[in-house]
């Protein structure tokens, strides 16, 4: 990226980050309608099935909902607490919902840019291969790989790698963090976080990597017969120059976009692996929720995870921008 | 047509394995109860039995001291329907989004393409988890929810091939004719549209079943009903101590998803010809 595109970029965040305020719209507005679908008042559904809420934070719910007005004014109500970012109360946790979800968020993030970057890394590696050697023994070899790994569901595979590499081998620890009472600092600290990391973003990440392997070896064999690619070897390029330089830098185009598409489903990936590894983000935290049937947090976290979508596919876009120089931001 | 096509079928090595264990499957979630027609819920033995050590539980027992290998017949049928019926709820919404954005265009194409860009923003197994939470957890809001957060692609690519469809000229000239919009529709671009539709359900039917394991494996499944994610759900507190308990189901889980996605590359090759020596 040039310097003169740096003023680009931060125009085009700027315009971009109105865009999720029609998604805030759009989800508040779904939340309502299963609030309104569901059985029971809205009240009754948001303070939990157990009744853990006191009544005057039940009565202090229903007059900040409306519910004694029509249902326009009611929706009107809800907006207004949603566009205030007021999540209301988790009466389970003790904590406002949306202090909860931002203390979770940055053990989420941490699992989907390891697993991110595992997927791709590796998808890339396996795909280049494949694409090599097109229709031969590596080739096949991978595509069983990918079509396996696709149909391993991620829950499942987190724990058997429990069972192997956490009970059998003793090599990785199998949840949480971070080693509980451990009073670590500095680079100690780091290494434990990091090796608490491995099962959980690894188990993530398999099922990205087949779908970013065959992305990449599409792209990358449609590439093979372009124009510019002739050029390159009419001119002498090696093969691994051509591989590497001029088709597989084109083959990053799609898996960027793919990516930019995939995050609401890692997301969702993230609430499996996070519940079987103990880890605690974002998804243990609507684990937990599930269990305690805490539905005002439950939908908070909907709520919250969409717009954090809406804004990773803003860095995607510029990413997208600085891979490929023909793109206007 | 269809016997040419059921043909080429066959041919393909993908699509065969895929037909293969999908036979073997439908074959555990039918004369399996042949085999094992008790309740998967009865306790009919000692408990944490591991495979092959007693032949009245030939694949064991789980914690409860329950037959793993009727949890796991009664597990294939509640996969095998659930499956199938939310991708066909997820087909005719996408088909119905699709169709009406493509072939209409303007306004109504910018409202309900707004409406699909939503719900692919939001993470869609966390939908379908509320869906699920707040609507109670049965095998009727289960396959609901799967249906509700799985259309939006379906709804794209059907969207993309009546945007082309409509200006060939066998569609002009039905239109000269007379015929109306329905007709149209359904008649005429709607047959056309749909070879790569049955592509993406069958690759949408393998999402299904993994969805719904994940479901009843967070504890959202019907109470009533033994699937294969309530198995291991119910068995990952021991899961080091009897891996088999989780290991068997998730082996089930994978073999019916490789059926799908196996079918649904080989309807893939056979339908879309030109595409093959991708």
């Amino acid at each position: 990226m040039t310097r003169n595109r740096i003023p680009a970029v931060a125009r085009f965040l700027r315009r971009r980050i109105w865009q999720v305020v029609p998604v805030v719209f759009g989800i508040a507005l779904l939340n309502f309608l299963i609030l309104q679908l569901a059985p029971g008042d809205v009240v009754d559904v948001l303070a939990g099935e157990a009744g853990a809420a006191t009544p005057e934070y039940m009565a202090q719910l229903r007059a900040s909902f409306g519910l004694d007005r029509p249902l326009p004014v009611q929706l009107a109500y809800y907006l207004k607490n949603t566009a205030m970012l007021d999540l209301g109360f988790s009466f389970r946790q003790n904590m406002p919902v949306l202090q909860l979800i931002l203390e979770r968020l940055p053990a989420t993030l941490l699992l989907m840019i390891a697993a991110m970057g595992c997927a791709v890394v590796s998808g890339v590696v396996l795909g280049v291969i494949s694409a090599r050697f097109v229709h031969r023994a590596a080739d096949r070899a991978v595509s069983v790989f990918v079509l396996v790994t696709y149909a391993l569901p991620t829950f499942w595979l987190g724990l058997m790698a429990i069972v192997l590499f956490s009970a059998r081998l003793g090599w990785l620890p199998s949840s949480g963090m971070t080693d509980i009472g451990a009073d670590l600092g500095g680079f100690e600290y780091l290494w434990d976080v990091a090796r608490h990391t491995v099962l959980p973003a690894l188990s993530l990440a398999t099922f990205y990597l087949a779908v970013y392997t065959k992305l990449v070896r599409t792209a990358m064999l449609e590439y093979f017969g372009a124009d510019f690619i002739r050029t390159a070897r009419a001119k002498g390029a090696t093969e691994t120059r051509i591989t590497l330089f001029h088709a597989l830098r084109n083959a990053l185009l799609p898996l960027m976009t793919m990516l930019g598409l995939q995050l609401g489903s890692i997301l969702s990936g993230a609430v499996l692996v996070e519940s079987v590894f103990s880890w605690p983000g974002l998804g243990r935290l609507a684990f937990e929720s599930i269990l305690a049937r805490d539905f005002n947090l439950l939908l908070g976290i909907l709520l919250f995870s969409s717009v954090m979508v809406t804004i990773l596919n803003i860095f995607v876009d510029v990413v997208y921008a600085v891979l490929d120089p023909r793109i206007e931001l | 047509m269809y016997p040419a096509l059921l043909k080429e079928l066959l041919r393909n090595r993908s699509a065969l394995t895929g037909l293969i264990l999908l036979a073997l499957v439908m074959c555990a979630a039918t004369l399996g109860h042949v085999w094992f027609p008790g309740d998967p819920w009865d306790m009919v033995g000692t408990p944490m039995l591991w495979p092959g050590e007693d032949p009245a539980n030939p694949l064991g027992t789980d914690i409860m001291g329950r037959d793993m290998a009727t949890g796991l017949v009664s597990g294939a049928k509640v996969s095998l329907l659930i499956g199938l019926v939310s991708t066909l709820i997820s087909a005719v919404v996408g088909i119905t989004f699709g169709a009406l954005g493509g072939f209409y265009r303007g306004w109504i194409d910018a409202f309900l393409m707004r409406v699909t860009e939503l719900f692919q923003t939001v993470p869609q197994f966390v939908l379908a988890v509320v869906l699920v939470a707040i609507f109670k957890p049965s095998v009727a809001t289960a396959t609901f929810a799967i249906g509700i957060v799985s259309w939006p692609p379906t709804a794209r690519l059907v969207r993309s091939e009546f945007l082309l469809l409509r200006e060939r000229e066998f569609i002009q000239a039905a239109r000269t004719l007379g015929m109306g919009d329905g007709r149209l529709i359904l008649t005429q671009i709607l047959p056309n549209a749909l070879p790569p539709v049955i592509v993406i359900a069958a690759l949408n039917i393998a999402t299904a079943i993994q969805t719904e394991a994940a479901l009843s494996f967070l504890g959202l499944g019907d109470p009533n009903v033994m699937s294969w994610g309530t198995i291991i759900g119910n068995g990952r507190e021991q899961v080091v101590d009897a891996w088999y308990i989780c290991g068997l189901p998730g082996i089930a889980i994978v073999i019916i998803v490789l059926a799908f996605s196996l079918l649904g590359e080989g309807l893939n090759d056979t339908l879309n010809p030109h595409l093959k020596e991708r």
